[in-house]
């Protein structure tokens, strides 16, 4: 018989203060609010949270968890908007944020061994001093941890011509959700046997924990060449960004912004976006100095020739920067707009990116929405967001119904349900509107094959009845939207 | 065609068919163009062929969405022609590819060295649907770039050999061509000249398309005969003559003609500086023909050991001419993958045991898998060398995807 859930959690944390320390075992109430909330609308206390900071300390914590009968869950900096690190099942939530040590960096075998807390641009930092950089760069790179972008292979704006999170990593040494430690992959390409480390990108923390990311590095780029296009319709930026694509020029980035967005930006950080345009581009090219002019040229020409009223090169790095900032901190100026919004993540094939750009706007009229929009253009990867008062039930509702719209025009478009995000808590009921349950049990299958008992990061990815889930979307403690990133 | 091949005309049919072979506890081997038959360990003598012949259709192409769905049956060359139609590529060079089908050539994750620059398999996979023994047809991913939905059950697919399922339907990732095409050759007397000159190249932001080191010790050792060089060369060349004098560099670039152009001039002083013997700049129709016999040779003998490893220890393994092992050489060292290719006059013994000690010195920082041998090798040592740490899990995945063990029993590392 299974004893009481107190006795459990009281236990679990006697066996995790004998190993880690009373220091780094937390489970009174403010503690455990502390870690109820990621960067998403969802909301639920753990049980109990520990810092760990080894390997070893974190398969304690795992084995101590799973001994219990209770789930854990990782934590990178809680910057996921998808409810990924939410302990929507209650159990132990396992903070990596000590673990954050770059531990080699290898320039002639080209990559990086990295503890899971270690924020993206430390790491990027660190290379760049030495002519290198790690590719992935999601716009929340100042705070968030590689543990984390492992766990929902992360994309970012540069991903249009290096590719995700999944294609710069080699290997990771995980803790399994038995307390074993394992190494997949390797330091090389082509380990021998499957290709665990592929399929454990992107598991959102259902299949174990990761204590050591192998990341590839690259020479950074020899030049850099960044443009912003002005439109006076949102169609012509549209239109521009797939006859770029069609001309046989893939950017390094490709990022669409439209007139709120702008005019956000412009009054938060004063990047030197025209405030009378209904959306921009900002493009970047890299590579060769010898190819950077042609291909400035070529993008130039096209944008004009689709409608653009103005297209600005960067003349000096400052400049660059400051376009860059603009992007980068979108969200934050949009936190002007209104209390919160709700973010979605689509992605659509690229040709129809005017067609669902059309449907959510389509939508927001619909519904007396603001919907705006930042986004990955060139990956036809979609960030609207929808405005909204927490305060007004009536629109939080609305909010919700415009969502699920909007999303079924990004399935029924060829797309899916997230491209960078992650499914987390937020989407695992639309699972089905892309999968078959015969696809969603295969995926069960693998994951059982990580893990059997089910206690890594339940509840997740899958669709899932939410007993005992918390969902609020007005949470306490909860953080303002201009704390979020995309 | 065999009498017992089967060739479903669908992806359902083929998994009932797997699903019939479950419960009557045979076993079943995918087949594309039957170009790596060579590849793993023995098949089951009972297994039954299952043929994706009849799938060889493009299912979705939309030019402009730079993506493409095609069934696994199509051929790799098929495939490349519709979309040079549309002045796009597929950019993977895997030897070997006349014949192989797209499903082949993902089973057996079959790239070549353009991967360092544009990618592997496991980075153009964007989705899959695939058979399984329990006579679903299950899909991941899908046909847009980036995506988080669901686990990327299709990547452990690439390289599994058909271990775990039939590859029906693949959504891959693909380019614009590139403008123009360029390949640099060059030789050196020594080896290791070659190898600091590669590094260099491969260190540098130059973005080259490939870097090979070719070395070889017989006459015209690949077999290369290269006409007619850019004005400077020394008239007649032939690439073998390089080879032969000790190592051949080639380099590759593919982008816009002034990037080109400029790693070429780049190239050329490297060489000049390091001391390099010959340097010769393939043009236009050369270049066409000489990219696609530089793709085929990593396969091109009758025994092939692959060693991936970091780019530094291929460099070294490079440098010390894989010390005792004799035969050609041909080695990626952006992604530090080096075939090393044995004739027929090595015998089994000997060949054998060059394996096993090239796989003590390396041990867990490379795998060294033997990608083609005459099976009196094959008896003597195991294909793919010792089972790696996460293998428990690996035998997890094999029996959660196919319980039944219908699919391609034995073939696989660890004898999955």
């Amino acid at each position: 018989m299974s004893p009481p859930a107190a006795d459990r959690v009281r236990r679990l944390v006697e066996s995790l203060e004998g190993v880690l320390g009373k220091r780094w075992v937390f489970h009174r109430d403010e503690e455990r609010l502390a870690y109820s909330y990621d960067a998403s609308l969802a909301r639920a206390r753990p049980d109990v949270v520990c810092l760990p900071g080894s390997t070893a300390e974190v398969a304690a914590a795992v084995r101590a968890a799973v001994r219990e009968g209770l789930p854990f869950v990782a934590r990178g900096a809680g910057t996921g908007i998808a409810g990924g690190s939410v302990p929507v099942a209650g159990g132990l939530v396992i903070g990596l944020a000590r673990l954050n040590r770059i531990l080699e960096i290898d320039l002639a075998d080209r990559y990086a061994v990295v503890e899971p807390g270690v924020v993206n641009l430390t790491l990027d930092q660190a290379l760049g001093q030495q002519g290198y950089c790690y590719r992935p760069d999601p716009s929340s790179q100042k705070v968030c941890t590689l543990g984390g972008n492992v766990a929902n292979n992360s994309g970012g704006p540069h991903c249009l011509a290096y590719g995700v999170t999944a294609n710069h990593i080699l290997g990771v040494e995980v803790v399994l959700p038995d307390g074993s430690v394992t190494e997949l992959g390797a330091r090389h390409v082509d380990p021998l046997g499957y290709d665990l480390t592929g399929v454990f990108v992107g598991s959102e923390g259902t299949m174990g924990i990761a204590t050591k990311v192998v990341c590839r590095i690259a020479r950074s780029a020899e030049g850099v060449r960044t443009m912003l296009a002005s439109y006076a319709r949102m169609e012509d930026a549209a239109a521009s960004v797939s006859a770029i694509i069609a001309a046989g020029i893939v950017p390094a980035a490709l990022e669409m912004m439209d007139g709120p967005i702008i005019r956000a930006v412009e009054e938060f950080i004063g990047a030197g976006y025209p405030v009378d345009a209904a959306a921009v581009l900002l493009i970047e090219v890299e590579g060769l100095g010898e190819g950077l002019d042609g291909a400035v040229r070529s993008i130039e020409s096209i944008c004009k020739a689709r409608g653009a009223r103005q297209v600005r090169v960067a003349d000096s790095e400052a400049e660059r920067q400051r376009l860059w900032a603009g992007r980068k901190g979108a969200l934050g100026a949009v936190a002007r707009l209104k209390p919160r919004y709700y973010l979605h993540d689509g992605v659509v094939p690229r040709t129809r990116l005017l067609s669902v750009l059309q449907a959510i706007a389509d939508a927001a009229a619909r519904h007396r929405l603001t919907i705006v929009n930042v986004f990955h253009a060139g990956d036809g990867n979609l960030h609207p967001l929808i405005l909204f008062d927490p305060a007004d039930a009536d629109e939080t509702h609305r909010v919700h119904v415009a969502g699920e719209e909007i999303m079924r025009a990004c399935v029924a478009s060829g797309g899916t349900l997230s491209g960078e995000h992650g499914i987390g808590l937020e989407k695992n009921d639309m699972m089905d509107w892309v999968y078959s349950p015969e696809d969603l049990e295969a995926m069960q299958r693998v994951r059982s094959a990580f893990d059997p008992e089910g206690l890594a990061n339940p509840q997740k990815v899958f669709p899932a009845r939410r007993g005992c889930a918390e969902l609020r979307a007005d949470g306490h403690g909860g953080r303002p939207a201009g704390e979020m990133w995309i | 065609m065999s009498a017992s091949e089967l060739a479903p005309a669908d992806l359902a049919q083929a998994a009932r068919m797997a699903q019939e072979a479950s419960v009557a506890g045979r076993a079943l081997a995918p087949r594309g163009g039957n170009t790596r038959g060579w590849m793993g360990r023995p098949s089951r003598p009972d297994a039954v062929e299952i043929s994706t012949r009849r799938l060889s259709g493009v299912v979705h192409y939309e030019p402009d969405d730079l993506t493409v769905t095609v069934q696994a049956g199509i051929g790799f060359h098929d495939l490349q022609r519709q979309l040079g139609a549309h002045g796009q590529w597929l950019p993977v060079n895997p030897p070997a590819a006349a014949g192989a089908t797209i499903g082949g050539l993902l089973a057996a994750n079959a790239c070549g060295s353009l991967r360092g620059r544009f990618g592997a398999w496991r980075d153009l996979v964007l989705g899959m649907s695939v058979a399984l023994s329990d006579g679903q047809v299950v899909k991941s991913g899908g046909r847009v770039v980036k995506n988080v939905t669901g686990y990327d059950v299709h990547k452990l697919h690439v390289g599994a050999l058909g271990t775990l399922g039939l590859i029906g339907q693949a959504s891959l990732k693909i380019l614009p061509l590139p403008q123009e095409r360029r390949i640099v050759l060059a030789s050196f007397a020594s080896t290791a000249d070659a190898v600091h000159v590669a590094c260099d190249i491969a260190g540098s932001r130059l973005e080259p398309a490939a870097v090979e080191i070719l070395r070889g010790r017989t006459d015209d050792p690949f077999g290369l005969r290269l006409p007619s060089m850019r004005a400077g060369a020394p008239g007649e060349w032939a690439l073998a003559a390089a080879v032969e004098a000790g190592a051949c560099l080639a380099v590759r670039f593919a982008g816009a003609e002034p990037c080109c152009a400029r790693g070429v001039r780049d190239v050329r002083a490297l060489v000049a500086a390091s001391g390099g013997a010959h340097f010769a700049e393939l043009l236009a129709a050369d270049c066409d023909a000489a990219w696609a016999a530089l793709d085929d040779l990593p396969v091109g003998a009758g025994a092939v050991l692959r060693i991936a490893a970091t780019p530094g220890t291929a460099a070294r393994l490079v440098s010390e001419e894989v010390a005792g092992t004799g035969g050609r050489m041909v080695a990626d060292v952006v992604s530090g993958v080096v075939h090393l290719l044995w004739d027929d006059a090595v015998g089994p013994e000997d060949m054998a045991g060059r394996v096993e000690r090239l796989r003590s010195g390396l041990g867990q920082g490379a795998s060294c898998v033997l990608l083609k041998a005459p099976p009196q090798v094959r008896e003597r040592v195991d294909v793919w060398g010792p089972r790696p740490v996460s293998y428990p899990l690996m035998l997890a995945v094999k029996r959660a995807l196919d319980p039944g063990n219908v699919w391609n029993p034995g073939r696989f590392v660890g004898e999955i």
